[in-house]
């Protein structure tokens, strides 16, 4: 143990590590997610009009979020005392990456609600070029529920 | 050939002291954690940030298979690490260290073996995106010289492992070859893919 820390696990009292690499990944996430989406045109997937604005958002969050994390505390432990092991830094970057995803389709979903109202006929990711994620989440399944038969021909083919 | 390690391992971390800023930000880039996350957050882009639904799925494919060649070039690095083990170089020299003392086998790094892994898989689907991710590979690999972890033999094994993985994975493509597909496919049904 080395202040306090667990010893090569995750959930032990009080890894401020983890922690402090789980809320980075998330902020940075939600940063990288927005520079995709403005690059892909995922329109429903942006939190703001302005072009300028989102990439500006895309390319501080994650810069400010490594800032942050190296310069509030020594990151180049031993996950013997109490750094991570690299299981643990990916299980964490997932982690990070989910909970960004989330926020980002919520928070979209809810403003960009009045703004996008006529989405395309499109699937998958695309739809989000015209759409909010929870609209279109609703119109694939409601859709897949309705015609599952005739759509999953196409799924065992080329 | 093993003095030669030696030689250039003493050379490049001879540096370490010359700009004292230069060694700070080394210690941040070389960590355990930035070089991962910047590799893992162009898988992410190249998920989203396609232009039509072919070019989508045509780098939603090579990102799966980017993380199957990862999987299996750390797969390798373990194999080896239980065949061969090889001393820090601060075990047996007089290093300037900028980094904790890790108690696994130099050579492979595994660092390298999943950086160059990622880079080249990327490389494979998308030549720009590539060519700036092995960049970040290669500085991520001399900075683990600078820093007095590895010798540089040890990244160039590593590497040639994750470039093998890579390979190895999409050599085996042939045989799982629709079920990447449809993964993307399923994934299209949630607005993931």
């Amino acid at each position: 143990m080395a202040n306090g820390q667990s010893v090569g696990c995750i959930h032990g009292p009080m890894n401020t590590n983890a922690i402090d690499y789980y809320i980075a990944v998330t902020v940075s996430a939600v940063g990288v997610l927005q520079l995709a989406a403005s690059f892909g045109g995922l329109r429903g997937l942006l939190f703001l009009t302005s072009p300028l604005a989102t990439r500006l958002i895309g390319l501080i969050l994650p810069l400010a979020s490594v800032v942050w994390f190296f310069a509030t505390g020594t990151r180049n432990i031993s996950d013997h005392l109490g750094g991570l092991n690299s299981n643990q830094v990916a299980l964490l970057f997932f982690l990070g990456n989910l909970t960004a995803w989330v926020l980002t389709v919520t928070v979209t979903s809810i403003v960009n609600s009045g703004r996008l109202t006529d989405p395309q006929q499109a699937v998958g990711l695309s739809r989000l070029r015209s759409d909010t994620f929870y609209r279109a989440l609703r119109h694939s399944i409601r859709r897949w529920t309705r015609e599952w038969r005739t759509l999953t021909k196409p799924y065992f083919s080329e | 050939m093993a003095n030669l390690d030696e030689a250039i391992f003493l050379r490049i971390n001879g540096w370490v002291g010359t700009i004292p800023a230069l060694d700070h930000l080394a210690g941040w880039l070389v960590s355990d954690y930035l070089a991962s996350a910047v590799l893992g957050f162009s898988l992410v882009v190249l998920w989203l940030a396609g232009g039509d639904d072919k070019t989508r799925m045509r780098r939603q494919v090579g990102v799966l298979m980017a993380l199957v060649g990862m999987a299996l070039a750390s797969w390798l690095v373990f194999v080896s690490n239980g065949l061969f083990f090889r001393d820090r170089p601060f075990i047996d020299l007089d290093v300037n260290l900028l980094f904790y003392r890790p108690t696994d086998s130099s050579m492979p790094a595994n660092s390298a073996a999943a950086f160059f892994g990622l880079a080249s898989a990327i490389w494979w689907v998308h030549r720009r995106a590539g060519m700036a991710l092995l960049a970040v590979a290669g500085l991520h690999a001399f900075l683990r010289v600078y820093t007095g972890v590895h010798y540089p033999s040890d990244l160039v094994v590593g590497a040639l492992i994750g470039v093998v993985g890579v390979a190895s994975a999409y050599r085996l493509k042939g045989l799982i070859d629709p079920l990447p597909a449809m993964a993307v496919k399923a994934a299209r049904i949630l607005c993931l893919a």
